[in-house]
């Protein structure tokens, strides 16, 4: 969808998932300007693999349903064109081998553990106090996504818009879920 | 997906020669002759598990700014045009109304970026995509920054998160308790609003003594908003009234009773009431001038949004939510009701490090003189009482009270005071360590006597009787002056809206009729910026009508937290406010309906 409409001047793409042990796993893609204001924001109903899935991907389980079946799946529904596509989850990386958008992936204390360090061959670049790094199959220049992304950064703290996006999640399976209570806190006020 | 099927009802593949036959076509492999064994070994066992496609259903939005982005391929990206500009309230050449009040200079910082005060959506938004809309707001602290919105002094975090309840909603009440800074947090929410184009047209009304008070904030904490004050002739504030439409109209409840049909003939973005008990009773002309005023939002400030009975905040609700609440609702009803129209916090809550509040409780004796006569007034108040029969009125009863609550200040006769000997001892004490202290009375009467009684300390009058134009004066004789040790304020002027908090003791020399106002006035000095504890002594003269009414006092204080706290039991109906019942036990007497 994003191509049928030209490239805004700045607008970048966070995309996360929240994960639920009895539902699965909640995908939502979030668009923000680089004054970091929302401009559009999509998200996934619960995505829950079954056993064979889960037998057969194995290791891979994640990388697939986190990046290729829910990652690509808001990524197309939305209809602004992104510089690039942050996440902070590394399994979501794998949505590179499907978009043209840089994917680069938050380096923070939540993502690197000792199982999960980045690829060492893939390349990485400093934004302020956060690291960003690509999968290794990634083609992107490093100096030109710095240069692309240092508005955002002088605005936004690239780790918070994942907070924003786990809040919505929340709060669109809370109305999904119980459109009764918001009618009710609805009539309560009023 | 294909169910497994237990070994023996499959075919055997390994023996049929048709399957065989065919595996053998398939892989296109030609038997080895000279093998001593046959190399074609038998198939394994197989279970065809197909894999459901995962499905991944989506909701989503583009929000009206991401909108103003799109744009058709057909147009080339270098012609983008990025989305208009926020409207701005910065003062226009026309903005000759504009009354300046200069800040006092301060370095102006901008906020702290580490913290993360996040905007939530009131209750009564009910579309999803409203609701998201205000949950993916960037933090207030990034907001600010992005707006280049700098302030005078770093908000506590309360503070913000009072600016992030106000910001998102239409109907809204900040009753927090005083000094916390509910002026500071209304004029950078509507700060906040008025630069995103949300509120152009701003209408203030506060009690006539704050006005000067609400224009110094405004300059401080918004100084680029122009301010235009309606008082003067009756033609000025028409021509403020029907021209100003942009910027903040600051009136005063007075003004607006006068000229509530002018008030009311163009809409305002936002309404904001300060010291919202002002119009507690619904009927009265004051509440129904304010509530007549078209509006998109409508905000009420109030320390004490319950003065006397929930009644009062049936008032103010006519105001922020017309028929969010009703006369006769059950307090539980009515605390589920305001829920998300108000935020309240106390010091104790938010402030854990504003100086400590002494309370001294001074029961004192009263002198042989004032005992003599407030024996005698009242066993020949009580008997005419007793004589009225059915004729007596609610009226008679509190004439009865103040003339006892006048004795207990002062000998009518002599001007003897055991609370005037008791109060001049302790400012001997408060003047020589160069601190300052300020006396609440609920008498002018009583407030002269004791200007005259306390010469030496420099005292200072503020109340009715001083003209609202050398208030300002007396108020900042008090602060600069060294040698003015003492405020004596009436609880009527003073109690609401100053900043005093540089006196370190308040007296109350008599009590008022109910907890709020004593509240009020306390926090004149008990406030942020204060620089050391506020001490607070109440007189009570003990065996005396003072002491049947503190007796009340703390009854009303228990109504209160019934509906603001919800910890605290509920109040059974009969123990709201000084009822008649009340007034009249006071004396124990009857009410005249009753004993019939």
């Amino acid at each position: 969808m994003a191509s049928e409409f030209a490239k805004p001047l700045s607008a970048f793409g966070f995309l996360t998932a929240l994960e639920d042990p009895q539902h699965g796993f909640f995908g939502g893609y979030l668009v923000l300007s680089d004054l970091g204001r929302p401009l559009e924001f999509h998200c996934s109903t619960p995505v829950l693999p079954n056993e064979a899935q889960k037998i057969l991907y194995g290791p891979t389980l994640r990388p697939y349903v986190l990046g290729e079946i829910i990652g690509q799946t808001l990524v197309s529904k939305g209809q602004l064109a992104v510089q690039a596509v942050i996440t902070d989850l590394d399994e979501i990386l794998t949505l590179a081998l499907f978009r043209d958008e840089p994917v680069l992936c938050l380096d923070s204390k939540e993502t690197t553990s000792a199982d999960q360090t980045p690829v060492v061959s893939a390349p990485t670049l400093a934004m302020g106090d956060h690291r960003l790094f690509g999968s290794s199959t990634c083609t992107w220049q490093a100096e030109q996504l710095q240069a692309a992304l240092a508005p955002l950064c002088s605005h936004v703290d690239l780790s918070e818009p994942f907070q924003r996006i786990r809040e919505a999640i929340r709060e669109a399976q809370r109305i999904s879920q119980h459109p009764a209570e918001q009618q009710h806190d609805h009539s309560a006020a009023a | 997906m294909t169910t497994p099927q237990p070994p023996d009802s499959q075919p055997n593949t390994r023996r049929d020669p048709v399957v065989r036959s065919v595996y053998n076509d398939q892989l296109n492999l030609a038997p080895p002759t000279n093998l001593p064994f046959d190399w074609l070994l038998e198939p394994p066992a197989a279970v065809t598990v197909p894999l459901e496609t995962i499905t991944v259903k989506t909701t989503g939005y583009v929000f009206p700014e991401g909108a103003a982005c799109l744009v058709p391929v057909s147009q080339p990206a270098s012609e983008f045009t990025p989305p208009p500009p926020q409207p701005s309230l910065a003062p226009s050449p026309s903005a000759g109304h504009s009354t300046a009040i200069a800040a006092e200079t301060v370095d102006y910082v901008s906020l702290n970026l580490e913290s993360c005060t996040r905007v939530r959506p009131p209750q009564d938004v009910v579309k999803l995509e409203d609701r998201l809309l205000y949950l993916l707001q960037p933090p207030l602290e990034r907001v600010f920054a992005n707006e280049s919105l700098s302030f005078p002094f770093q908000p506590f975090p309360y503070q913000l998160d009072g600016i992030a309840f106000l910001y998102p909603r239409n109907e809204a009440v900040i009753a927090d308790e005083m000094g916390l800074g509910k002026t500071m947090q209304a004029i950078v929410a509507m700060r906040l609003l008025a630069h995103q184009g949300q509120a152009r047209r701003i209408l203030l009304v506060c009690p006539k003594p704050l006005v000067t008070n609400w224009q110094r904030e405004i300059a401080l904490w918004a100084p680029e908003l122009p301010v235009a004050v309606v008082d003067g002739k009756q033609s000025r504030r028409q021509w403020l009234w029907e021209n100003v439409d942009s910027g903040v109209l600051l009136s005063n409840y007075e003004s607006l009773l006068r000229d509530r049909e002018a008030a009311a003939s163009a809409p305002f973005d936002l309404v904001i009431i300060d010291e919202s008990q002002r119009i507690k009773n619904r009927l009265s002309a004051t509440n129904q001038a304010v509530c007549s005023i078209p509006r998109r939002r409508s905000w009420a400030l109030t320390g004490t949004p319950i003065e006397n009975s929930v009644e009062d905040l049936v008032g103010i609700f006519q105001f922020v939510s017309p028929g969010c609440l009703r006369p006769q609702m059950k307090v539980s009803t009515i605390r589920s009701a305001v829920k998300d129209h108000v935020v309240r916090r106390t010091k104790d809550q938010v402030l854990t490090e504003l100086p400590p509040k002494l309370f001294r409780d001074a029961d004192l004796a009263l002198s042989p003189e004032q005992q003599q006569a407030y024996q005698l007034a009242e066993e020949q108040g009580i008997v005419r009482l007793h004589e009225m029969k059915r004729e007596l009125t609610i009226q008679h009863v509190f004439e009865l009270v103040l003339r006892l609550k006048q004795i207990c200040n002062f000998d009518p006769a002599t001007g003897v005071s055991a609370k005037a000997d008791r109060l001049e001892a302790d400012l001997e004490e408060c003047a020589a360590s160069g601190r300052k202290a300020i006396v609440f009375s609920q008498w002018v009467h009583s407030i002269e006597l004791l200007h005259e009684r306390l010469q030496r300390f420099g005292p200072l009058q503020y109340h009715g009787k001083v003209p609202p134009k050398r208030r300002d004066h007396v108020l900042d004789q008090f602060r600069n002056d060294p040698d003015r040790h003492v405020l004596l304020m009436s609880y009527g002027a003073g109690s609401v809206g100053l900043n005093l908090q540089f006196a370190g003791y308040v007296f109350l020399f008599d009590r008022w009729w109910n907890p709020a106002v004593e509240d009020q006035a306390i926090n004149r000095a008990h406030r942020i910026g204060a620089a050391g504890p506020v001490t607070v002594t109440r007189f009570l003269c003990s065996g005396t009508i003072e002491e049947r009414i503190n007796t009340v006092l703390e009854e009303k204080r228990e109504l209160f937290n019934s509906v603001f706290d919800p910890a605290s039991p509920t109040s059974p109906a009969s123990k709201l406010g000084l009822s008649r019942e009340d007034i009249f036990g006071l004396f124990q007497l009857q009410f005249p309906d009753a004993a019939a």
